[in-house]
């Protein structure tokens, strides 16, 4: 009787943390950090980025538009 | 025994919840096809480097230039196309514009013009003598947003386009205060977090919206991927063409276009949604680019779809064009040509 009851805690328990975990992991994707956000405005202002970008064109580049970007 | 079936039905189900499961609807075809011949409009004045955006409004055309060195807006008249005047100086100054990046010609006193790089929007008006525009208020949005490459401006504030990736637009009051966000970026595949703010950038989108009707009409420049969000009935309706979503590489959170270049430009009617479409592979541009060919710019074709996303027509043109306005009324589509000379082309439809 006792084996039963402690196999149920256990898969109660399992399945509660195995949730909690998926949407707390769901969540964390939706945050940005400082870091990433400083990141993210320097790509857009164009003072860094590994993408090489020429021509007049109308694909965002570096903070203005390119024909085409490719790997530097 | 029974409790390791519920963890495995859990599992199952929790996975199958997951973004990596969602499969959206394809067209392969278009049950009508078209040949449409332009008429060229001849200007007076050589104005543009490279039209990209047109709008017509009350006898009044205006185009925004996508590298103008020094004013990114010109009206003309209608359909005389006698120039106006220039508007949206370049510039570092308070009132000038870094870049120019989409406008929205709602009215004569209500022209709003999107800076991304200053992240301001701008509203002007024409005056009464017609051959002036002047500013009439700045709005600067809120820098949380980062940066926003499209708009459009509604009753309660603004709605603009995500660059990060989380969601798909973001809204703000009127002073440009991000207030909440709507939906997800409708991807069929799982990246990875460090991708989102590349994935969007993948994801660039053309916006238009048709606001009797509360539709928002989005379309991928990468890929082939439509979007019309119905905020009156809050459905979402995806259709994806046959070359799929954007395809990219990542490097260093930024993403590098590998597939082709697709839709320029849409617009919506009370009827139907009008999409410029391109088609041209990355690798072919390269190609060319280490030739040292110029290669036409633009697309050759416009796709006609319902207010639902099924295919009802396509044209192909004899000219390859970026940016277009619809008059379903007078059955002209008027288009820009960034290769020519002559930049500006009318179509019957």
């Amino acid at each position: 009787m006792k084996q039963i009851t402690f196999k149920k805690a256990f898969a109660i328990i399992f399945i509660c943390a195995l949730c909690a975990s998926y949407f707390l992991l769901k969540e964390g994707k939706q945050n940005f950090t400082d870091l990433t956000f400083s990141n993210i405005e320097a790509l857009a202002s164009g003072e860094s980025g590994s993408g090489a970008c020429f021509g007049a064109g109308s694909l965002s580049c570096n903070g203005g538009y390119y024909k085409y970007i490719y790997n530097r | 025994m029974s409790y390791y079936v519920y963890i495995v039905l859990l599992i199952g189900s929790l996975v199958s919840c997951s973004e990596s499961s969602r499969h959206f609807p394809r067209y392969e075809d278009f049950p009508d096809e078209k040949a449409l011949n332009a008429q060229v409009i001849h200007l007076d004045t050589a104005l543009f480097r490279y039209p990209f955006r047109i709008a017509v409004k009350d006898g009044i055309a205006i185009i925004m230039d996508l590298h103008n060195v020094d004013y990114f807006f010109h009206a003309f008249s209608y359909p005389e196309w006698e120039y106006m005047t220039s508007f949206g100086k370049r510039g570092e100054g308070p009132e000038e514009m870094v870049s120019a990046d989409c406008f929205r010609f709602i009215s004569k006193d209500s022209i709003w013009t999107l800076d991304a790089n200053k992240m301001r929007t701008t509203r002007w008006k024409i005056e009464q003598n017609m051959n002036n525009i002047i500013p009439v208020e700045t709005i600067d949005m809120d820098k949380r947003l980062v940066r926003a490459l499209d708009f459009y401006p509604m009753e309660s504030g603004f709605l603009v386009s995500d660059y990060l990736g989380e969601y798909r637009q973001k809204w703000t009051d009127r002073e440009g205060k991000w207030i909440h966000s709507t939906n997800q970026i409708p991807t069929e595949n799982n990246y990875e977090d460090i991708a989102r703010p590349a994935l969007a950038q993948a994801w660039r989108s053309f916006f238009d919206y048709n606001p009797p009707k509360g539709i928002l009409v989005m379309a991928t420049q990468l890929g082939e991927a439509l979007e019309i969000y119905n905020f009156t009935d809050t459905t979402q309706t995806v259709r994806y063409g046959p070359n799929g979503e954007p395809q990219f590489a990542i490097s260093r959170s930024e993403g590098i276009p590998t597939g082709i270049m697709g839709f320029s430009d849409v617009h919506i009617t009370d009827h139907f949604i009008y999409a410029v479409f391109h088609g041209r592979s990355f690798k072919d541009i390269e190609q060319a680019y280490l030739r040292g060919e110029e290669m036409e710019d633009g697309g050759r074709y416009i796709y006609v779809f319902d207010l639902k996303g099924n295919p009802v027509r396509k044209y192909v043109l004899d000219h390859a064009i970026y940016g277009i306005d619809v008059d379903e009324d007078t059955g002209t589509i008027l288009a820009t040509d960034v290769n020519s000379n002559d930049p500006i082309l009318s179509f019957k439809i």
